[in-house]
């Protein structure tokens, strides 16, 4: 069910009256979210749950099998075994025909011949993130940052919540569990950024991302039709429709999630205004590269192991990063990509100019040239990404550049008239320093901007429902 | 980690009450209907769609005339470019208003105009001149015409500004299917939505949209003025009706037919003659055998709908008005001097036929 819908939109009134009239009773509400979250998930298959469901029994034996243990040992073999099972069950939905083609590949490079490989397997929607999501919750029963909750249920509402289930944000038992146990109360200030961050949502997926789509695709898939400046409007269309596409469904996921009364972490911060590959990390994405961080980067040595450690780790991390996105070597060569600019920057940038760069002790000019750098690099980063063959990608590559023609012209009108208007929002977020910044207008500004984006979607909103980008993965 | 970076925005929310909720709630739906209504507005006056245009501007001077008329010109956007009531004007003194809009609203909504008319002035004085293309008496919209493929007429009705269910109660009554009804109300009330292409030109092509509402230059009397010839354009146009009528066989839909015997009855009970004529047509296109082998089921059948009733007249139909390629705009739209030359042939013939 896509939240782009009018099937998600029926959905979510009744789960809405549902959940307004159980709201006396938690463990009825809950039961009632997780009923709701499961529909919503068996809604495109209902055997996926059976997938899902094992995630969430194993990880529940686990964190009760951990706290009754006292001895390290049988600890640890508890949270390997359940960090094996995730793993084993997603790199076979996952990666299994990915690692099979390309090791039947080399076989066949070396003469011999593998025979057929590949399995009929169907990617179940959202495995990536409810994986990710459910392995920090018996990692961290394990490192005993939480307590494990004794109701299998409140696990499987925190694995399936629907708003974030399929796409993220990645949340965390240890901010997210409270929620779930405790009574939610309406707090009218969230109830206001709630409804900015769906219209708003709604208008960068169907206004924007889905209109640059059309921009960027045919570019994309026929790179050789295109040259120069051409070439360059389809890279800042993907790059605009990716990051509108997947902050709008964080936005719209979080402001569902807090009509509900829950709090989901932010997932984006204006990424294109990074100074640095760091900076970007910390930006775009916040879910899973903090994840990545906490879970792998930090337990691999983080940067304590001297120079030579640090790098290999960050490598580490960026290629799992980047395989986490796909079972594609596209996605491993992007982590490679990001790996690589942050072990350089480490190495010949090492300025802290990123933590405050408008404090005056910097230069304004060299602050905004490092903004458009890292831009160009973001850009070249989102080439690879998007390009499902090394032929395409050294295809558009070597299209690009800046002659003009007189399609580029048009294109370029696309691009401009559905991405600038993100671009002064953002420009005035990033000025204020302020992503709630629409949410200090008057009601009746607000009122009016959303809706003029409601009509901006029925108009000129893409019409047939186009799934968000980051679902496959 | 963003404590320590200065740089990166938070999301603190400002303080809010419900009572700043509800309005920011009442007045997005509130802005969501309004925007959509003055969008609407605009469409009806600036579309780059020229069919929804004609409809809306034909309908638009019909609620606005005051005065009666002697001649009621109905038809399709042949005759909203090809009979100019200036001619009528200067050549007989007598008034006409040109309500021609488009193929897409068939015979049908000429219907629907002489009977608004008449609710409003009367029946008009003179009589009613009925101009179309040939091709556009076998469909019941929506298909094809020698020109390709039509809009189905509700489309088009969603411009008539009839209060709704009009079709119900107008002659002839039409029988939308529900889905037809739903569409044709998103396309009334959510005129954005069903006209998003054009809302897309005017922000995607401005100046293609301008040179497009440039071009359109129709009068008080209804009358569009096009300068510019087409000739490839007839060509090619020609070409693509000699495949069509060696194709097809000439009649007469149900929903035409229906049509125009609602215009015979309706002017029936006021007096009032009707005259149904051909449109202007390409010479090449005339003098082709196979099409000129075609007219003669058109003559045929057209003048057995003109013999049903006394005060009814069928009008160029042995003799098509045709002219030059290097003249029109495509085999059946002439250009302004060309429209008076078919204006003065066709009141000619009105003349020398009325009863």
């Amino acid at each position: 069910m896509l939240f782009n819908s009018l099937d998600f939109l029926i959905f979510f009134a009744i789960v809405g009256l549902g959940y307004a009239l159980t709201k006396r009773w938690l463990k009825v509400q809950n039961l009632w979210l997780l009923v709701a979250s499961a529909f919503f998930y068996g809604y495109w298959d209902w055997r996926f749950l059976f997938l899902v469901g094992s995630t969430i029994v194993v990880v529940h034996i686990a964190a009760k099998r951990l706290v009754k243990s006292d001895s390290e040992k049988v600890r640890k073999r508890w949270v390997a075994g359940a960090v094996v099972f995730n793993l084993v069950v997603l790199g076979f939905f996952k990666y299994f025909n990915f690692f099979a083609e390309s090791g039947a590949a080399v076989l066949r490079a070396l003469g011999l011949n593998p025979g057929p490989v590949t399995l009929e397997i169907i990617l179940p929607v959202g495995i990536s993130f409810y994986t990710f999501q459910a392995l920090s919750y018996v990692i961290d029963v394990y490192r005993e940052d939480v307590e494990p909750t004794p109701s299998i249920l409140d696990l499987a509402l925190y694995v399936l919540f629907f708003p974030q289930l399929v796409a993220g944000p990645i949340e965390r038992a240890q901010t997210f569990l409270p929620q779930i146990l405790s009574p939610r109360k309406l707090d009218w200030a969230q109830v206001q950024l709630g409804l900015s961050l769906i219209v708003g949502g709604y208008f960068k997926k169907i206004v924007i991302a889905d209109n640059l789509a059309k921009v960027a695709n045919p570019i994309f898939d026929n790179y050789a039709d295109y040259h120069g400046l051409e070439v360059l409007a389809g890279v800042v269309a993907f790059t605009i429709q990716i990051y509108g596409d997947f902050s709008a469904y964080s936005d719209i996921a979080r402001g569902i999630a807090k009509l509900l009364g829950f709090e989901l972490m932010v997932n984006f911060k204006l990424p294109y205004f990074a100074l640095n590959p760091s900076d970007f990390w910390l930006r775009w994405h916040i879910s899973l590269s903090s994840w990545l961080r906490d879970y792998l980067y930090i337990p691999l040595g983080g940067n304590r192991g001297g120079r030579f450690g640090t790098q290999r780790n960050l490598m580490i991390t960026m290629l799992l990063g980047g395989l986490w996105h796909g079972a594609s070597w596209n996605f491993v060569i992007w982590g490679f990509y990001h790996g690589l600019i942050l072990a350089l920057y480490r190495v010949f940038d090492r300025s802290p100019e990123h933590l405050d760069p408008w404090s005056g002790r910097y230069n304004p000019v060299r602050i905004i040239a490092k903004m458009l750098l890292m831009l160009c690099f973001t850009l070249l980063g989102w080439i690879i990404f998007r390009s499902r063959t090394l032929d395409q990608l050294w295809g558009v590559l070597s299209h690009l550049g800046f002659g003009y023609t007189g399609r580029a012209g048009k294109l370029w009108t696309q691009v401009g008239v559905f991405g600038v208007p993100l671009l002064i929002t953002q420009v005035v977020q990033y000025v204020r320093r302020d992503l709630a910044v629409f949410t200090r207008l008057p009601g009746v500004v607000q009122g009016l901007a959303y809706g003029f984006m409601i009509l901006a979607i029925v108009v000129l909103g893409v019409r047939e429902p186009v799934e968000f980008i980051y679902f496959q993965f | 980690m963003s404590k320590y970076n200065k740089q990166l925005p938070e999301e603190t929310p400002a303080p809010s009450r419900a009572r700043k909720v509800l309005v920011t709630v009442v007045v997005t739906l509130v802005a969501a209907v309004g925007f959509n209504f003055l969008l609407g507005a605009l469409l009806r006056r600036y579309t780059t769609n020229l069919g929804y245009y004609l409809i809306a501007k034909k309908w638009d001077l019909l609620e606005a005339r005051e005065e009666p008329v002697d001649w009621l010109i109905l038809g399709d956007s042949s005759c909203n470019q090809g009979v100019r009531p200036d001619v009528i004007l200067r050549d007989r003194g007598e008034t006409a208003l040109n309500l021609c809009s488009t193929a897409q609203q068939l015979v049908v909504e000429g219907a629907w105009q002489l009977q608004h008319y008449i609710d409003r002035h009367g029946p008009p004085r003179k009589g009613v001149i009925v101009v179309h293309v040939y091709d556009v008496w076998p469909t019941n919209g929506g298909g094809h015409g020698g020109q390709g493929n039509r809009p189905p007429i509700h489309h088009g009705m969603s411009m008539v500004p009839l209060r709704w269910g009009f079709w119900k109660t107008y002659e002839p009554v039409l029988r939308l299917k529900p889905e037809q009804e739903r569409e044709m109300a998103i396309q009334r009330y959510v005129p954005g939505y069903a006209q998003s292409s054009t809302v897309r030109k005017w922000i995607l092509k401005p100046q293609s949209s301008m040179r497009a509402l440039k071009g359109r230059q129709i009068d008080a009397t209804g009358y569009m003025r096009v300068d510019k010839a087409k000739p490839d354009n007839v060509v090619r146009d020609t070409r693509g009706h000699i495949n069509f009528v060696r194709r097809h066989k000439f009649s007469v839909s149900k929903l035409n037919r229906l049509g125009f015997e609602a215009i015979v009855d309706i002017a029936s009970q006021h007096g009032v003659p009707v005259s149904l004529a051909l449109s202007p047509l390409d010479e090449a296109l005339a003098r082709d055998p196979f099409f000129s082998s075609y007219m003669r089921q058109v003559r045929s059948k057209l003048k057995a709908l003109c013999n049903r009733a006394d005060h009814v007249k069928c009008l160029l139909m042995d003799r098509p008005a045709s002219f030059p390629a290097a003249q029109m705009e495509n085999s059946d739209h002439v250009t302004h001097p060309v429209a008076k030359r078919y204006t003065q042939r066709l009141m000619g013939a009105v003349t020398e036929e009325t009863p």
